[in-house]
């Protein structure tokens, strides 16, 4: 197990919410090693975090309201910065020998100036990175795992080079008013690849992403009024017929929007960060 | 403090502001009796509206109608199934329309469309004011019309005992192209 | 003896003190014009005791009533006709002597008319001074209490005829209120000039396989008031300024109150004012305890890009304990995404 863990060394409040502690960042705080996170981290507004390369972040599995999942999180209203490097990645997990979903609550990036997450794996969480009311750029991550992989709602997003794998949704979001992109990705391997959940009017593109082998690769939501074009990604199938059998929407459900394909690619896309110029 | 104050700007009133669903979202309370029968179709419902709006959805278990219906009515439990046994248990009814209309004036409890109107009638009751946050609900389980019977549980059960609950339910929802 | 009266004589004393009754006292209008010898009634929510009184040749009115939750109604037969007016204030919480104007309308009309298949459909013409009025919508409440609150059904507004159509509403009994609201919102406070009214018959029990074609008259809002059904016991002022990020004071913004940290899960127990040119902002809790604190631009819906948004900051995740008055709150005000 992981026999040498560096503990929070420079703290400037601890607080207490009921049994939770309560770690407050407020001005520019680096991390490098590895963390163990046994409360909320909560980075305020006008702080700043910022990550190093082959940071372990863990944390502790504690569920103190009985909702089964763990209430471990990094709650970002400043701005975050994650410098994971190629074969220096930067880990979110959970302290336990066998890491499964909802240990933690997520790292939620809400009401912040921005985020920037590059080379960072998420992996055990409820969600493994939330962005709201938020600008992020999010490159070349891992989201393995976890109930959902990345999830946002009123958000600027870029997302590019990143891979959603055997969450229960790789890519959840009510879309309310974001706007971005989702680019180089592969998504595969979910119970639901892409779930739009509702209040998407197709502002977020996504495109040039592989998803591909999930139970459903997109599944529109039961209140999704409007259809929303997914074109321009890899679906596994040469044709139309094959790719709209991995969608559950209106051709499943008649009360249910519709998943457009104007146009597809017949092959797999190749990832690469090259990709994100 | 004047009280036309307080009138003017505490609330309850015609405005409505929400946040978005940051953090882990809503959960729904699936009620259901400890029989078998009951658990399953319990499952159906939390499986159907935890995977087609991605709701958390908690099930809880009661030994007896009057205790399942306390629940409902005191908001312990959002949704939970009435077959006529529930309803001459609870009521002292047989007739249905007069059972419907005790438990929306006494209990604020809402049935919803019978998803069995046949001898073995079921229909899934909700409380007022789930049913204003969860205003699809009625829709969605809608699409269970005709579904169960208790042929069909007894089929379910037998599968429960090789496959466990999960599979089942997930199986069955897959089959009748529900998920 | 004697002391068992004494003991009697104050505990009769003691239990009375602090319940005197209110007063709740208007006038009842027809056209404009007084309606004398017209019939109030005032219905106390949820334990259905009835109260009535009658106006003077002024149509001026006045019952003393105890605390409580009350619909106010009223009534006068003229010829065939019944007019029936409601309180714009309905629901109305009694805590302190209130007035309660009231119009006399004609009634609402109904008629009810078996469908071919198991659906259902609600057609509404809604009328003012006579006219058919477009762009109104009609609320369905489950609960009579909540009809202030949030509707558990709004319409999409009404064409030129008047008409709007619901369809396949759930069987069960609902409070019908219609409303035009000069800002064209669906949802908001009511102000001075926007025009109400009331289904007469209230509630409608919905069948299955029935269209029920209804007519509802309205009146116009001549108070730009907000009344609150709200229980208000152990209430706390909280004041404060909304600033901007350059310190100057924001107005145009509303401070609202959560009871619980995931904001948005429900609607907020409390809303001030929009603040003026001095940022100024009151909230009133409730009760005491914890609640969470912010300010917004806009009612209703998700905040958007671009809008001003500002949430408590002294503490991690906005809160703020509540068990007196809070005076000098400060928010921090930014647009959203900009």
């Amino acid at each position: 197990m992981k026999k040498i863990l560096f503990f929070l060394l420079f703290i400037p409040s601890i607080l207490y919410s009921g049994d939770i502690k309560i770690y407050e960042i407020n001005g520019v705080e680096i991390w490098s090693g590895e963390r163990v996170i046994d409360g909320i981290v909560v980075v305020k507004e006008g702080a700043k975090l910022i990550i190093k390369g082959g940071t372990k972040v863990y944390f502790k599995p504690f569920d103190t309201d009985g909702d089964e999942i763990g209430d471990g999180e990094l709650y970002v209203e400043g701005e975050i910065y994650v410098y994971g490097e190629k074969d220096q990645p930067v880990i979110f997990t959970a302290l336990a020998d066998r890491v499964e979903p909802k240990m933690w609550k997520y790292v939620m990036v809400n009401h912040s100036r921005y985020a920037h997450i590059e080379y960072a794996i998420f992996e055990g969480a409820f969600s493994g990175l939330q962005v709201h009311f938020s600008k992020a750029k999010v490159r070349n991550s891992i989201f393995r795992n976890n109930i959902d992989g990345f999830r946002f709602s009123t958000a600027n997003i870029d997302v590019c080079n990143c891979e959603m794998r055997e969450n229960k949704y790789g890519i959840r979001y009510e879309e309310r008013d974001s706007t971005g992109i989702i680019r180089y990705c592969n998504i595969t391997g979910n119970e639901v690849g892409i779930f739009p959940v509702t209040k998407a009017e197709g502002k977020v593109i996504f495109s040039y992403n592989n998803v591909v082998q999930n139970e459903y690769n997109i599944r529109m939501g039961e209140d999704q009024k409007k259809d929303l074009d997914f074109s321009n990604n890899y679906y596994g199938f040469t044709n139309e017929r094959g790719i709209r059998k991995t969608f559950y929407d209106r051709g499943r459900d008649k009360n249910l929007s519709t998943v457009k394909i104007r146009s597809f690619l017949k092959k797999k896309v190749t990832l690469g960060e090259d990709k994100c110029q | 403090m004047s009280v036309k104050k307080i009138f003017f700007t505490v609330l309850f009133v015609v405005l409505l502001i929400r946040i978005s669903d940051a953090c882990v979202g809503k959960t729904i309370y699936v009620g259901h009796l400890s029989g078998k029968g009951d658990e399953i179709v319990g499952n159906i419902l939390a499986r159907l509206i935890t995977e087609r709006t991605g709701t958390s959805v908690k099930l809880k278990k009661y030994n007896d109608t009057s205790s399942l219906l306390k629940a409902g009515t005191g908001g312990e439990v959002d949704i939970f199934v009435v077959d006529d046994r529930f309803i001459a248990e609870t009521t002292g009814l047989k007739n249905r329309d007069e059972a419907k209309n005790i438990y929306n004036v006494n209990h604020n409890l809402i049935w919803l469309k019978a998803i069995n109107e046949k001898e073995d009638f079921l229909a899934p009751v909700i409380r007022k004011d789930t049913l204003k946050k969860f205003p699809a609900l009625p829709r969605l389980l809608e699409k269970l019309t005709g579904l169960i019977n208790n042929t069909q549980i007894e089929e379910l059960k037998t599968e429960v005992e090789k496959k466990g609950m999960k599979d089942t339910i997930k199986d069955f929802l897959k089959k009748k192209s529900l998920i | 003896m004697k002391k068992l009266l004494f003991f009697l004589f104050f505990f009769l004393i003691s239990e009375s003190y602090g319940k005197e009754g209110k007063n709740l006292s208007g006038r009842v209008l027809l056209d404009n014009s007084p309606v004398g010898k017209g019939e109030v009634i005032a219905r106390e929510i949820d334990k259905n005791e009835i109260f009535k009184t009658e106006t003077d040749e002024n149509g001026y009115y006045n019952i003393t009533l105890k605390e409580g939750v009350y619909s106010v109604e009223a009534q006068k037969r003229i010829g065939n006709i019944l007019y029936i007016g409601f309180s714009g204030k309905n629901p109305i919480l009694l805590k302190e002597d209130t007035y309660a104007g009231i119009k006399l309308l004609p009634p609402s009309k109904m008629t009810r008319k078996k469908l071919s298949d198991s659906k259902t459909e609600i057609v509404l013409k809604i009328l003012y001074n006579g006219k058919p009025v477009s762009s109104a919508r009609a609320y369905l409440y489950l609960k009579e209490k909540d009809m202030k609150g949030m509707p558990f059904f709004y319409s999409e507004p009404t064409d030129k005829s008047g008409i709007i159509k619901i369809r396949n509403i759930i069987e069960g009994s609902y409070y019908i209120v219609v409303r035009k609201k000069k800002d064209h919102k669906p949802l908001g406070p009511i102000s001075e000039g926007d025009l109400i009214g009331f289904f007469s018959q209230n509630p409608l029990n919905i069948k299955d396989g029935y269209r029920y074609t209804i007519e509802i008259n309205m009146f116009q809002k001549i108070q730009d008031e907000i009344t609150s059904p709200l229980d208000i016991q152990n209430v706390k002022k909280i004041t404060g300024i909304a600033l901007s990020e350059s310190g100057e004071p924001v107005s145009g913004v509303y401070a609202f109150l959560y009871t619980k940290k995931e904001m948005g899960h429900e609607r907020p127990i409390s809303i001030s004012r929009k603040t003026g040119d001095d940022g100024k902002f009151e909230l009133l809790a409730p009760f005491t305890g914890k609640f969470y604190l912010g300010v917004r631009q806009f009612y209703g819906g998700t905040p958007v890009q671009g809008e001003l948004y500002g949430l408590y900051d002294k503490t991690h995740d906005h809160h703020i304990n509540v068990f007196d008055n809070i005076t000098g709150i400060i928010i921090r005000v930014k647009k959203i995404l900009r």
